[in-house]
């Protein structure tokens, strides 16, 4: 198993009080999975991603990936595990824009500490399609092509995890499709794990697996 | 991952040349000011030395017991022949003996006050090189008079032309001579050209009655040998270096230098303004994407270095162009020099050379360069800090 969540809980302070983003939240993935956390805006997606993305800890429960309980973990070493073992894909790319594709792909290993090969960060973005596009910089390219070099950094690294935060929000809907075809692709081909936060269709219509949340609880797990 | 860090820190500087170009215009200046501010101040203080060094005390001078220290006074009834034992010890040096008086030089119904010097004409130019001199007529060999070429211009006198000189001697009494003006002299030491008429040593003496000369000036080989000299022939007469006559000069220096630096810093505290300013605009903009690299694995201290390294290399480019600047401007008035003849002409009986070069030295050019840089990566603590702070969960849903 590669996540386990056991009763997670997330409370942030609001004002005097407090609110629950999440509540009670327990939850098994399996390495290989292509899945999706969906429901409105404020159901508890996007927290719950950041748990398991190890960018956030929870208030209760526990977060296990591959054995290791993350509640116990520093902030450093929380960014080291990101570093090593899981993947980014955001809503707005969050591209470095002064760097060719080639170099943002480059700045995954960098901070995985991996050597800078070249070669492997090239053949990243060949295998989304960017053959031609290595040298250009991100504002060269269009909306659907700067999210194929996010992939291909999130990739790079083959991490356990890749973590998409609405990797469709800024994409017309061709190119959605696009990508999330290219996504399932590399699920299959790489075996890679993808866990996205969603509401958008296309992705719903692609994920093997939905966890519906409302209101910060698993409201049902689709199929 | 240094080298990656400055090479993203560096193409990081090219986003916004423009805003950048800015911030680092008040370094820019601050360095060169930094620069030429003390390459005068130094050139002034070298100018100051050599000009008395070269016109006025050589490097050693010596003056009987009790003698007045100031060159504007200059009595003559304390006067004595050199002692024996003095001579002894100037042998193996290159010395000069002169006689200081007052005077009154006397032209038709016109008269002006002045300091006579009594020189000896075959010694005198080996303490006191004439190099640098403009000179109308030529120096008397043994009778003649050669006047300051400002005090002439105020007598309208000239080579050729006689005047009188009024003196009281070592006695008390009145003493006058009638004396034909051989040379105008320019030596542009305003102390001289502005008050100074001299003539031959014996002249001197027998016009004033003075048993002896009122110093000996010493030149040295190097600089450094003044002290030990001086100290070796500090006996029947009171020796004095170069810096003994210079200090208050050089006095003066130190608070310019002082007010140099003060100005500086203030200049150099807006462009840290400046700075800070600008690497926090950048951070505010770059927070999607600190919050990427975060969250990828970047740490507090490597964004903090990212940033730190980005204005310090702002620091440092603007600190090569304002250390270019500086230096290319005080290469050239090093070697070409600054006019102070207006200074001259306002009667000064400051001991200056009136042509003022720049003293050109690598440290300050090296120092101001550093200085830049290190006032630049100062600035950019705070908004680096500010950045590592970022929590990337936040960061990378910023709009």
């Amino acid at each position: 198993m590669l996540l386990k969540l056991d009763r997670v809980g997330k409370r942030y302070p609001m004002g005097g009080g407090h609110v629950d983003a999440l509540k009670d939240v327990s939850l098994e993935i399996q390495a290989g999975e292509f899945l999706a956390f969906a429901g409105p805006s404020g159901s508890g997606k996007t927290t719950l991603l950041n748990l398991v993305g190890c960018l956030d800890t929870p208030s209760s429960g526990s977060i296990q990936l591959d054995g290791q309980d993350l509640g116990r973990m520093s902030r450093g070493q929380l960014g080291q595990l990101r570093a090593a073992r899981i993947g980014f894909v955001f809503q707005s790319f969050n591209l470095i824009p002064v760097l060719s594709a080639l170099e943002n792909v480059e700045v995954a290993l960098r901070l995985g500490g991996l050597p800078a090969d070249l070669d492997r960060c090239e053949q990243a973005l060949v295998d989304v399609g960017l053959k031609e596009q290595l040298h250009k910089r991100p504002n060269q390219m269009s909306g659907g092509q700067q999210q194929r070099v996010a992939i291909a950094r999130a990739l790079v690294k083959q991490p356990a995890l890749v973590i998409a935060d609405e990797p469709t929000a800024n994409l017309d809907s061709h190119n959605g499709e696009a990508v999330l075809d290219l996504m399932r692709a590399l699920n299959e081909d790489k075996g890679a794990t993808f866990l996205f936060s969603t509401h958008d269709s296309i992705v719903l219509d692609r994920v093997r697996r939905t966890v519906w949340l409302r209101d910060g609880v698993v409201q049902k797990i689709e199929p | 991952m240094t080298g990656f860090l400055v090479g993203l820190a560096l193409k990081n500087l090219f986003r916004n040349v423009r805003r950048n170009l800015i911030s680092g215009v008040a370094v820019i200046w601050g360095v060169a000011l930094m620069i030429l501010g003390y390459g005068f101040i130094d050139g002034l203080d070298e100018n100051i030395i050599r000009t008395e060094i070269d016109t006025l005390s050589g490097h050693v001078m010596l003056r009987p017991q009790g003698y007045p220290e100031s060159s504007l006074s200059a009595p003559v009834d304390m006067l004595e022949p050199l002692p024996q034992e003095l001579l002894a010890g100037l042998a193996e040096h290159t010395w000069t003996q002169r006689l200081r008086f007052d005077v009154r030089l006397v032209s038709g119904p016109e008269s002006i006050r002045a300091m006579g010097v009594g020189f000896e004409p075959l010694r005198d130019p080996q303490v006191f090189p004439r190099d640098g001199y403009d000179l109308k007529g030529a120096w008397p060999e043994q009778r003649g008079l050669v006047v300051g070429s400002r005090l002439a211009r105020l007598l309208e006198v000239g080579p050729g032309e006689v005047v009188v000189l009024q003196v009281r001697t070592s006695a008390g009494s009145i003493n006058a001579l009638s004396i034909e003006i051989s040379g105008v002299v320019t030596t542009h030491n305003p102390a001289i050209d502005n008050f100074v008429v001299l003539l031959p040593l014996d002249q001197a003496m027998s016009l004033v009655q003075a048993p002896g000369p009122s110093e000996v000036s010493i030149r040295l080989p190097r600089r450094g040998q003044a002290d030990a000299v001086a100290a070796q022939l500090d006996g029947a007469w009171a020796a004095h270096t170069y810096m003994d006559a210079a200090r208050d000069m050089i006095a003066l220096n130190v608070a310019r230098r002082k007010a140099l630096g003060f100005l500086v810093l203030m200049i150099m505290a807006i462009a840290a303004t400046g700075i800070a300013n600008t690497v926090i605009m950048a951070t505010y903009e770059r927070v999607r994407e600190v919050g990427a690299l975060a969250a990828m694995g970047m740490t507090p201290g490597q964004v903090r270095a990212m940033f730190l390294l980005e204005g310090a290399a702002l620091g440092l480019i603007a600190g090569t162009l304002g250390a270019a600047l500086g230096a290319g401007a005080n290469y050239y008035f090093s070697t070409s020099g600054v006019s102070l003849d207006a200074l001259a002409e306002s009667g000064s009986a400051v001991t200056f050379s009136t042509t003022l070069y720049s003293a050109f030295r690598w440290g300050p050019v090296l120092g101001g360069l550093a200085f830049g840089a290190l006032v630049a990566a100062l600035a950019s603590i705070y908004p680096a800090n500010h950045a590592a702070n970022l929590d990337p969960a936040v960061a990378v849903r910023t709009d």
